[in-house]
Order: structure tokens, then sequence, then C-alpha cells
């Protein structure tokens, strides 16, 4: 599976594509940072899943998503949020806008992969921080 | 932008339960981050009094991004701090940016100053307890192997400042497991003590010809061995590195010592400086003054302006061989008879029947013990 993350931050690509870079389920893992970013290697690269953030600057998770939805091919690739927002309604508001999943932050490099296949394969949507509290 | 995509890089083994070596550098690059983040939060906080507005804009921008990160580098403590800043009231924020602040510099002092990580081999956990109090400090990280095999597993997972070894091990012999240690360019120079209840000179002078750096006998006196290892992890500070020399691939001469030139150097050519490093740093604890040359050329160069005790040639190098190198030089009637040593690989037989042929006094095979090659490089001055 060839999977794109997005994130505003170079410390968050950088642990994300090492966490998922060596599961040898991820046939490649393209990091784009900013969601600008994003959708242009979305649009070259055609990955089959997206893991992104929320909050970025210019284009935000959401609008990303939509944009993606409109690449030739990518109506229904999955889209997982990543993101420290924890108001269900917020949440809610996510998935209801054609989110896959939702993963919150702070993610933990060593279940990342794991958690974004129990979100494409067990259609589990939510979850949760990976750290108790 | 950055991509990865092709070229991934290799699953790590065990990362399921241990982040393992890639974890621990990207925890560098974030901890070598935080200075920048320091400084911008530093002067957001000098803007808040009189642009609050602007100030609060790049302050929840920064907190929003630590707190994402964070915990996900192993740092909670960031990620909490953070968040509090970023769902702070306008009236705490000053008071929970101090606090984060705190936080981050906490973090960086204390992964500025480098951990001393000791390794205490020994098989009787009451020993290696009463080892590791005596030896305890707040800067140190001790760890116990209780076997061989362990302690060669601890080893290849991080680097130690001083390994303090038993000789009664209960799966293998201190004494070859030090070889072991001595073969291996990682822990060469590594300081070892060797503890042993063994009373005799013999397995003294036999540890310390295999490269031990102190020899302490059981039982132990706490003050005498805290003086021992407080005098290796200080040595092992300053002593030789395994970087290769920055002027490598060029000439490269001298003596890592700077003993005064007594008796004519030991011409060393090898292209590795690894390897280079490891035979000098034996042959001039030896009281051998060396010569080191990353190639043949100038090695040649070399030989016909000064004399040489011996030589010692790699045979697999780039540019001109160890055979061709040997070669040339017994075209020179001033060192036909000059004693040469060659390094050859494992297993390849056909390389040292050549090297003979071509004039080599004699050989040793790679990987070498570096006790065998100061026996071969005495036994070669003898028939000189």
């Amino acid at each position: 599976m060839r999977i794109l993350m997005v994130d505003d931050d170079e410390e968050i690509l950088l642990v994300a594509a090492f966490a998922l870079g060596q599961d040898p389920r991820f046939a490649a893992v393209f990091t784009a940072q900013g969601g600008a970013s994003g959708l242009e290697v979305a649009r070259t690269e055609a990955p089959e899943l997206i893991l992104t953030d929320f909050r970025m600057a210019g284009l935000d998770g959401l609008q990303l998503m939509k944009a993606i939805r409109t690449l030739p091919g990518m109506a229904m690739t999955p889209v997982i949020f990543c993101t420290g927002k924890r108001q269900p309604e917020f949440l809610r508001n996510c998935l209801e806008a054609g989110a896959a999943g939702i993963i919150c932050k702070p993610f933990h490099p060593l279940t990342l992969a794991d958690d974004v296949f129990r979100i494409v394969r067990d259609g589990n949507i939510l979850v949760p921080e990976r750290y108790g509290n | 932008m950055n991509r990865h995509g092709q070229a991934k890089p290799p699953r790590i083994a065990g990362v399921q339960t241990s982040s393992g070596g890639a974890m621990d550098k990207l925890r560098e690059f974030y901890l070598g981050k935080l200075g920048g983040r320091i400084d911008a939060l530093e002067m957001a906080k000098s803007e808040l009094a009189q642009s609050p507005a602007r100030a609060w804009e790049s302050l929840e921008l920064i907190a929003h991004s630590l707190k994402g990160s964070g915990t996900t580098y192993g740092f909670p403590e960031i990620s909490e701090a953070a968040g509090a800043l970023e769902e702070s009231l306008p009236e705490t924020r000053a008071e929970t940016l101090n606090r984060l602040l705190r936080v981050l510099h906490g973090i960086r002092d204390s992964a500025s100053k480098q951990k001393t990580s000791i390794l205490i081999v020994e098989d009787d956990p009451v020993n290696a307890l009463i080892l590791k109090e005596t030896l305890s400090a707040p800067d140190r990280d001790i760890h116990i192997a209780e076997t061989g095999e362990q302690a060669r597993k601890l080893i290849g997972g991080q680097v130690y400042s001083v390994i303090l070894l038993d000789l009664m091990l209960p799966d293998m012999d201190g004494r070859s497991f030090l070889m072991r240690l001595r073969e291996n360019p990682k822990t060469a120079f590594l300081p070892v003590l060797v503890l042993s209840g063994k009373l005799g000179e013999l397995t003294k002078r036999e540890c310390l010809s295999l490269g031990a750096d102190a020899f302490i006998q059981k039982p132990i006196d706490h003050e005498a061995i805290r003086t021992a290892v407080d005098s290796a992890v200080r040595q092992g500070a300053r002593g030789p590195g395994l970087e290769p020399p920055k002027e490598s691939w060029t000439p490269v001469s001298g003596t890592i010592g700077g003993t005064p030139p007594q008796t004519h150097p030991i011409l060393v050519v090898d292209d590795d400086p690894l390897i280079a490093k490891i035979i000098r740093h034996r042959l001039e604890k030896e009281g051998y003054r060396t010569l080191w040359f990353a190639d043949g050329e100038a090695a040649l160069n070399a030989i016909q302006s000064q004399s040489f005790l011996m030589a010692i040639l790699d045979v697999k190098m780039p540019m001109m061989d160890g055979f061709e190198l040997l070669g040339r030089i017994r075209e020179f009637p001033a060192t036909l008879a000059l004693p040469i040593l060659i390094l050859t690989s494992l297993g390849k037989e056909q390389d040292v029947s050549r090297g003979f042929d071509l004039g080599a006094n004699d050989y040793l095979a790679k990987p070498f013990s570096p006790v065998e090659l100061l026996a071969r490089v005495r036994n070669l001055l003898r028939m000189k």
C-alpha cells in the first residue's frame, strides 16, 4: 500500500516516515509538508491512503481532503486525520465530511502503522491517544 | 517536501517492542530543534506585553506543534506543558508559557549533559549489584550483563564508556570475550577493567596483553574500583576516537603518542582509516612508532626518502593494491630485505601464496586479533 503523510511539522513527518517506512505493508511512504504540497504529491503519486494533520496553514486537512476527492481516481481514497483535537463535535464533523477515521495526536511512533490499518481494515474510526492520560 | 518513495528504509527488527537506533537518532534531531523553539517562544514572550494578539498568534502555533510532537518523540512533559499553554486563558498565559520554557530548558540541558554508560559483565547477581551501587552516579547509566552473550547484545546496541569484566562467565571465558572486544573496531579502544578472583601474575599479564586496561583483584576494594572507573571514564573521554582522521585519504604521517623518534617507524599502508588506527594504536602502545599511508603511491614515495623498521600492507586497496606495492618495494635495493607483513582477507589462500611469491615475509588474515598482530610483528623484527 502506498501512503501519503501530510503535516505542517517537519518533526512529525520525520517520525511518521520512520514509523511507516519500516512496516512492510507499506510499499511506499510519501511525506508532504503542508496542505498545498500534500495536494501536489497526491496528484503526482496517486497514493492509496492519505494520513493528514488537520490544522495546517493554507490548506487545512478538511480542504485538502475535499481537493483530493476531485483528483482523477481518488474520489474514494481513504483519508485519515491525525489531530490533537478531541472535541466530539469536531470528530463527528470530520467523519461526516468523509474522513475514514481519526488518529489522535500525539500518536505513538511504534503503533502508528497498526493504527492506520485498524482504521482501513477494521473500520475502527477513532484511535485514541496511545499514551494514557 | 520530502518524499520517501521506492527506496524504503530497511525494517528494523523488534520494532514493536523497542524503538532501536533510528528512533534515538530521531530524538536527537528533535532535541536539536528545541533550541530554535525556545528562541521563538522567548521572542514571543518579550512581545506579549506590547502586542499580546500578535505574540499569541505565534505562541499558539508553537504550542500546538509542540503538543503534537513532544509525546511522539518520548517527551510527554512537552506535550503536557504545551497543551496547557495552547488552552490557557490570557490571564494565565505568561505563567503557563514560563512553565513550558522551564520544561524545554530542562530537557535540553539534561540532553546536552552526556551520560556515561558503564557495562558490568558479571554472572554473580550480588557482586553485580554491589558494583552497580558502588559506581552509581546521577550522570551514569549502569547496565549489567550476566553472560558474555548478553553483554555482546548490549554492546551491539549502544556505546559504553567503560566495561567491567568478570573473568569467569557462565558461557565463555572472560579472556576470549576480551579478545573479541578488541577485534571489533567499535570496541577496540574501549576501556576494559578485568575483575578476577584468580590470584596470579600470569592471568594478569595475559589479560593486559589481550588489551585489558586494568586488572582488579577480587574481593573488590570499593574505593579502588571507583578510582579505576573514574580514571577510565576520563581516559575514554580523551582516548583515541573511532572517527577516521580528518586528513585521511592523502598521506598522513605522525605518531599518535608523539614520542620522540628513537627508532625507525613501522610503515602501515591501509586504505581503511579505522583498521589503520587500530593497528597503529596497538603498535604504539607497545612502544613502536608508526607512519600510516592510505594509498600505495604515497607509501612508495615515503619508502624512497626514509627508512622503516618493517611494513604492514593491506592487500585490498583501491588504486595501487598491496601486491603491486609489495612488488615495487622489492624493486628498490634499500628495501629488498625490509620485513613485510601483508593483511589478507580470510579464506583467500591464493592471496597468501601470491604475497609470498612477491616477497612478503608473513601474512595475517583479516579480521585479525591485535594480539596475534603484535606477536607476528615481534617475530619478524627478531628475525631481521
